[in-house]
């Protein structure tokens, strides 16, 4: 008999399980474990992660048993997953710098692109919208604490 | 007469200026993010959290509160005038919701569900205001074993109501509990995987986790597809008022449906989602005319309308009373508790009681505010629905950026979201919800707590559990809720072997 992959969403994800259980339950060996009556900070962590890192186990082996319906693994679209999230990571690296407009800026452009009807003129105008709302919503109504211009304009 | 006493404490409470004009803050806003789709209560709460920290607490969850239950009026505008379900929760009344519409009774299906929403409001506010007190007193007699095998059921119970395989379901707890651990561990004092980075000696803040597999997991999910040209059914809806016929065939369906609701709501895992999808398969059983439904039956808009809206607010009731959230949005409300240093629990009534009755009594009132903000005008959110969502996901974004940043003043709380933001993608490839992840994730500290000092006060002896008769009794419903989850599957995957034998 062949072992082949029935089910990749399940084999993927039983693999994920493992990797992550395998990681706590080892770092967890780094702290004291304890008895049971006297748990020390590891020994939670450690069934835990052995416990995650079984039914991982428990997952990719009924990949390789069942298929079940729909079990083939969709295409990840990289194009809005890197848009996105770099444009969250673009804020949180200009926010201390560059300040709060040109941050979200950085936002909106970035995050603009990632739909399939993307124009400049448009996602400009929405910026500056949310931009000026965000200052009178977040800055003045709020008075939540940010850096607004960037630092060497000497705010 | 205490009863009396309470609600009038609540309402005195809820009736203040500033909690009245919150209550309509969140009223207005769960509407919207209900009307839009692509956007739900989760990600919209955990938005705002920050945000609520000048708040009193009693404020902040009035508020927070009014979001989630505002979304269930908001949801059903949507199915109805578009047939996109507007909430997850709202994704059944699409089905006779928008037939009715096409057959030019929008007005109507709109009108039955605020109405039913609405009764079914009040029904639930009554039954946590009596319902919650009893369960309290019960609740007091916990003890560490007794919360540990409590917490045990709870995390069953959200398995049991995941779609998808079991097996994941318990994998994604028991994951959301680890990441739960990262921090400084509060017996010991020890720093736990926090990778040598001092923003992670407090932890990882749930809003980040939240943020990151709600809210940003869904954007690039609605990114993949191309843009839907939305069609909204705008000509009929002026036309509000039902004829005697709809009005005699929704009354049974209206209380059916929230009596459905009410009951959903409490068990954990249990929700507005749930409900509706229950109180409509339920309808059209009962229905002496079931071949109606699919083609515009009001009662399978009346139902489930009124179920989902029962049930958002009795989920409340083991939120509030045990301290335990039975889905994801109450995940975070008990994390908006404990962000303002209220351990939720029996004792919130008894040492808060305005704040617990205030809560329940701004409820009713925020129905009431739903009412007019759904029926008179609706024509203003028909124009929301109307915005592309191309503007929408920036705004989505910021929302959460600078929110996610004013948790702590600081950046590196916005980077980790990244991370989440991944896993929560590639997890709903693999279809692994989220909601079991976070609800492990905030509950994981606690079931660590109570786990550790049972064990303390046992001196190690694991028969603790089923010598308590309580602890006993409710480890015996987890086994239950365990056995229920695994039969059914191991009889259909039986089944599947079978045929290709």
């Amino acid at each position: 008999m062949r072992i082949s992959v029935k089910n990749q969403k399940d084999w993927f994800a039983g693999l994920i399980f493992i990797a992550f259980g395998a990681v706590f339950a080892g770092g967890a060996t780094a702290y004291r474990m304890g008895v049971r009556s006297k748990m020390g900070p590891g020994y939670f962590p450690f069934v835990l992660g052995c416990l995650l890192a079984l039914l991982g186990l428990a997952i990719v082996i009924r990949s390789l048993a069942f298929a079940g319906d729909g079990s083939r693994v969709e295409r990840l679209h990289f194009k809005p997953l890197t848009l996105i999230l770099a444009s969250i990571a673009a804020f949180a690296l200009l926010l201390n710098t560059a300040g709060l407009v040109l941050a979200l800026l950085a936002l909106i452009l970035i995050s603009s692109l990632a739909g399939d009807e993307f124009s400049f003129k448009e996602s400009m105008v929405n910026a500056a919208i949310l931009i000026v709302a965000s200052l009178l919503l977040f800055a003045r109504g709020l008075q939540l604490q940010f850096p607004i211009w960037p630092a060497f304009l000497g705010r | 007469m205490e009863l009396l006493h309470n609600l009038a404490l609540g309402f005195g409470t809820a009736l203040t200026i500033q909690n009245g004009i919150y209550c309509f803050l969140g009223c207005l806003l769960g509407t919207a993010i209900g009307v839009l789709p692509g956007i739900g209560p989760v990600p919209t709460i955990a938005m705002l959290l920050p945000l609520t920290y000048s708040l009193s607490p009693t404020t902040a969850l009035i508020m927070l509160a009014g979001i989630y239950y505002g979304a269930q009026y908001g949801g059903s505008t949507t199915s109805i005038l578009v047939n996109l379900p507007g909430e997850s929760s709202s994704v059944v009344t699409c089905i006779d919701g928008y037939q009715m519409a096409r057959r030019g009774r929008a007005g109507a299906a709109l009108t039955i569900s605020a109405l039913g929403s609405f009764f079914a409001g009040s029904v639930s506010t009554m039954i946590i205001a009596a319902f919650a007190p009893v369960l309290a007193e019960v609740a007091f007699q916990f003890g560490p074993a007794e919360y540990f095998s409590l917490l045990v059921v709870g995390l069953l119970g959200a398995v049991l109501l995941a779609h998808g395989s079991a097996l994941k379901a318990v994998a994604m707890i028991v994951l959301g509990v680890l990441l739960g651990l990262v921090g400084t561990d509060v017996n010991s004092g020890v720093e736990r995987f926090s990778l040598g980075v001092p923003e992670l000696a407090d932890g990882i803040n749930f809003v980040v986790v939240a943020m990151g597999v709600f809210a940003f997991a869904e954007i690039i999910k609605n990114l993949e597809q191309t843009a839907e040209q939305r069609e909204v059914f705008t000509e009929n809806v002026k036309d509000m008022w039902l004829t005697k016929e709809e009005v005699k065939e929704s009354v049974p369906a209206v209380l059916r449906g929230t009596a459905l609701g009410s009951l959903l709501g409490i068990l954990p895992g249990g929700g507005a989602v749930v409900a509706s999808f229950a109180a409509y398969a339920f309808e059209k059983k009962v229905s002496k005319t079931p071949e109606r439904f699919g083609k515009g039956a009001i009662a399978g808009v009346a139902s489930p309308e009124s179920a989902n809206n029962a049930a958002a607010q009795t989920s409340f009731i083991p939120m509030l009373v045990l301290g335990l959230p039975a889905n994801a949005t109450m995940a975070l409300m008990v994390g908006a508790m404990m962000i303002h240093n209220i351990q939720p629990g029996p004792q919130v009534m008894s040492a808060n009681p305005a704040l617990f009755w205030g809560l329940i009594c701004s409820m009713w009132i925020g129905n009431l505010m739903l009412l007019v903000l759904n029926l008179p005008l609706i024509g203003m959110w028909i124009k929301i629905l109307k915005v592309p969502y191309r503007f929408m996901f920036p705004a989505i974004l910021l929302f959460c950026a600078i929110g996610v940043y004013s948790l702590q003043n600081n950046t590196v709380d916005v980077l980790l979201t990244i991370p989440f933001g991944f896993l929560g993608y590639v997890f709903d490839k693999l279809e692994c919800e989220p909601a079991p992840l976070m609800l492990g994730f905030i509950l994981g500290p606690m079931l660590e707590e109570n786990l550790t000092r049972a064990m303390l006060i046992a001196r190690g002896s694991v028969s603790i559990f089923v010598t308590r008769p309580l602890s006993l009794a409710l480890l015996v419903c987890a086994g239950g809720l365990l056995a229920l989850m695994i039969l059914p599957a191991v009889r259909k995957k039986r089944a599947e072997v079978f045929v290709e034998d």
